[in-house]
């Protein structure tokens, strides 16, 4: 699975994720530190990878367009790295079949949307 | 990951390309609209809304492309040249070969070391040859932050919410202040976010006071 990290989530996190076998990239590192909330959703579905964040304004935008794979982080930036080591199983059986979704997670749980996927 | 795969991870968005080649946003709309370079990745968000990105590939092009112009190259003539080498089964001619200018004139070596338009190897020096190695680094030096952003702060449309961010970054402020009031230390923000440099974490310290 390929992840990419906005620029908002803590470098941790990419260092988790490639333990746990991943391929992961960040923002930066693929050159979008500069780019808007689309590019960034463009590139990461153009690649088939899913990009997380803890932006609530550019998941609102999935939600009403949905393409590709989101997670959006509700926890507090320093939880990333224990939060995703949690729920990391859980986030992948729920992204693995699916070309478009939103998952909110957060300590306690990981909610998709759309909730039902037909 | 390998430097190749780490390539086929790169990508800019149209702004950010035309300052790494050194071109305008006019000059890389019209090579663009009159097909000398299209970036791989174009596809359209909304009904006024188009998100367009270079790949390391698109890159190493645009850059070849703008330096042949800075070497006084024509733009008909590149175009000749591209059009050309499309003719002759190179899908994307400005990175699959090498180029060299002697004053108008531009030659270009075939993957079998051969250079086109009679020129011999002994007849070209080192910095007449267009260095494809330089190209790639430059494309990929292109993802650093630039120093003169240190330290600033600025709001861009359709950017995180358009919050306050630091400059070029897509991070935002409001991220480093709260890590701040929790009792991070500088090195820890910096640690998480390895794009910031003391001069942000001031910056953010000075945002909170002035917000």
């Amino acid at each position: 699975m390929l992840f990419l990290l906005d620029h908002d989530v803590d470098a941790g996190v990419a260092s988790l994720l490639r333990r746990a076998g991943n391929r992961c990239v960040t923002a930066s590192e693929a050159g979008l530190a500069t780019a808007d909330d689309d590019s960034v959703a463009v590139f990461a579905d153009d690649h088939r990878a899913v990009l997380i964040t803890h932006d609530r304004e550019a998941i609102r935008r999935r939600r009403r367009n949905t393409y590709g794979r989101h997670v959006r982080l509700t926890c507090m930036d320093w939880e990333a790295i224990a939060v995703i080591e949690a729920r990391l199983p859980e986030v992948l059986e729920m992204i693995e079949t699916r070309d478009a979704i939103v998952l909110k997670v957060s300590k306690d749980r990981v909610v998709p949307y759309p909730r039902e996927w037909t | 990951m390998g430097a190749d795969q780490d390539d086929e991870l790169i990508a800019f968005a149209d702004k950010r390309a035309a300052a790494i080649a050194g071109i305008s946003m006019r000059t890389l709309t019209y090579w663009r609209a009159t097909g000398l370079l299209r970036p791989t990745i174009s596809r359209r968000t909304g009904p006024r809304a188009n998100v367009r990105l270079y790949s390391f590939h698109d890159m190493v092009s645009l850059l070849v492309a703008a330096t042949l112009r800075r070497r006084k190259v024509s733009l008909q003539h590149v175009r000749r040249i591209v059009s050309h080498l499309r003719s002759r089964g190179y899908g994307d001619p400005l990175r699959e070969l090498r180029f060299a200018t002697i004053g108008p004139k531009v030659f270009f070596q075939h993957p079998d070391g051969s250079w086109e338009d009679g020129v011999k190897r002994d007849q070209l020096v080192l910095q007449e040859v267009i260095d494809l190695d330089i190209i790639r680094t430059m494309v990929r030096a292109g993802r650093q932050r630039p120093a003169t952003s240190y330290g600033k702060i600025e709001r861009r449309r359709k950017t995180v919410g358009s919050k306050p961010v630091f400059a070029d970054t897509r991070i935002p402020v409001e991220i480093v202040k709260r890590r701040l009031e929790h009792g991070f230390s500088a090195e820890q923000v910096m640690k998480a976010y390895p794009d910031l440099v003391p001069a942000d974490i001031e910056a953010a310290r000075e945002y909170r006071v002035s917000a």
